[in-house]
């Protein structure tokens, strides 16, 4: 799942390090309508149902809170 | 058309409408649309190439979208005026595909602006005296906006917001016998403060009024991080935010606006 979650990141947003960043959103690395585009992809990947109330910076921050967030929504 | 009246009836629809290829220029929040479902003014129309958000001004209608198929026309019809502005990054391709189908659909270009930005630093002192007018001094600053902004493309806060931001301090004066001659209304999250409005009343342009509002809006924000949008042809404002470390950053922004007589 990792990885599919990396291939969209860096399809959305080329050049990043997503693996290493830890604050992806407060140091304004993904931008609000990057979030938008990400979430559509993750929607559409992993079947889940993400809401706009979802679109907040923890959620975003790492890959990890991204993944912990699919998973979440999985449930 | 559907008036919304309910957040979550908001958020329902909009996330219904985050599929692969979407592109948007709003991120909806409570914080965003909570005042216009509140006072009844936010419509929500479904159309063949994806969602449009109305939020009604007044004097004009200010579009939101998120469009999912730019193939298929708007096909419904729209109030007349209806402003939009999308802003979009060099690699936002998708948005500038956008203002495109937008021009299709018979919107017509306004202005296109750009983003200046000043990383953090330290402000000077104001040279002039500035006042921080209070809520009960709304109708006196929105009158002197309204005198200085078109009302379409102006970007004019409503009554009610002006008056929360008042609250805040958000809006710094230069007054002369009772009269505003300078103005400049920002925004600021503890992060990044934003630059509205900026104004000189036009008999007091050219005597150096723009440093002192410049100055104390740095002071007023202790230095932080700092964005402005400016006209793209504005070279004079260009000149003065400069002045002040504001580079361009590579945003641009088209503001497109539809009315009757073009049609759709």
């Amino acid at each position: 799942m990792k990885e599919q979650l990396l291939a969209i990141l860096t399809e959305a947003v080329p050049g990043v390090d997503f693996e290493t960043e830890t604050a992806l959103v407060d140091d304004e690395i993904l931008e609000s309508l990057d979030i938008v585009t990400i979430v559509s992809e993750i929607k559409d990947a992993f079947d889940v149902e993400i809401s706009v109330d979802d679109l907040v910076p923890e959620n975003f921050n790492t890959v990890d809170a991204m993944l912990a967030l699919i998973e979440a929504r999985k449930e | 058309m559907a008036p919304l009246n309910d957040y979550e009836d908001l958020s329902q629809l909009v996330s219904s409408h985050m599929r692969p290829g979407v592109v948007t220029n709003t991120m909806v929040t409570p914080g965003e649309y909570g005042p216009a479902i509140a006072a009844g003014t936010l419509d929500a129309l479904e159309t063949p190439a994806g969602l449009l958000l109305l939020r009604d001004r007044t004097d004009h209608t200010r579009l939101n979208f998120y469009l999912n198929d730019l193939s298929r026309p708007l096909d419904t019809p729209l109030p007349s005026p209806t402003v939009a502005e999308v802003a979009f990054r060099p690699r936002d391709t998708g948005l500038q595909e956008a203002v495109t189908y937008l021009r299709g659909q018979g919107f017509t270009s306004v202005f296109e602006r750009v983003r200046l930005s000043r990383p953090a630093g330290p402000a000077g002192e104001p040279a002039l005296p500035l006042l921080t007018p209070g809520p009960e001094n709304t109708p006196w600053v929105l009158s002197f906006l309204r005198e200085n902004f078109n009302p379409l493309t102006g970007c004019l806060p409503t009554e009610e917001e002006l008056a929360g931001q008042l609250a805040q301090g958000r809006v710094l004066v230069l007054e002369e016998k009772g009269q505003i001659t300078g103005l400049l209304h920002f925004v600021f999250d503890g992060k990044t403060g934003e630059i509205r409005h900026l104004a000189v009343r036009s008999d007091r342009r050219g005597t150096g009024r723009t440093r002192p509002l410049l100055a104390g809006y740095l002071q007023a924000i202790g230095g932080a991080k700092s964005i402005v949008w400016t006209r793209r042809d504005d070279l004079a404002a260009q000149t003065a935010y400069g002045r002040f470390g504001f580079t361009p950053d590579g945003r641009r922004s088209a503001v497109l606006c539809y009315t009757e007589k073009e049609g759709i």
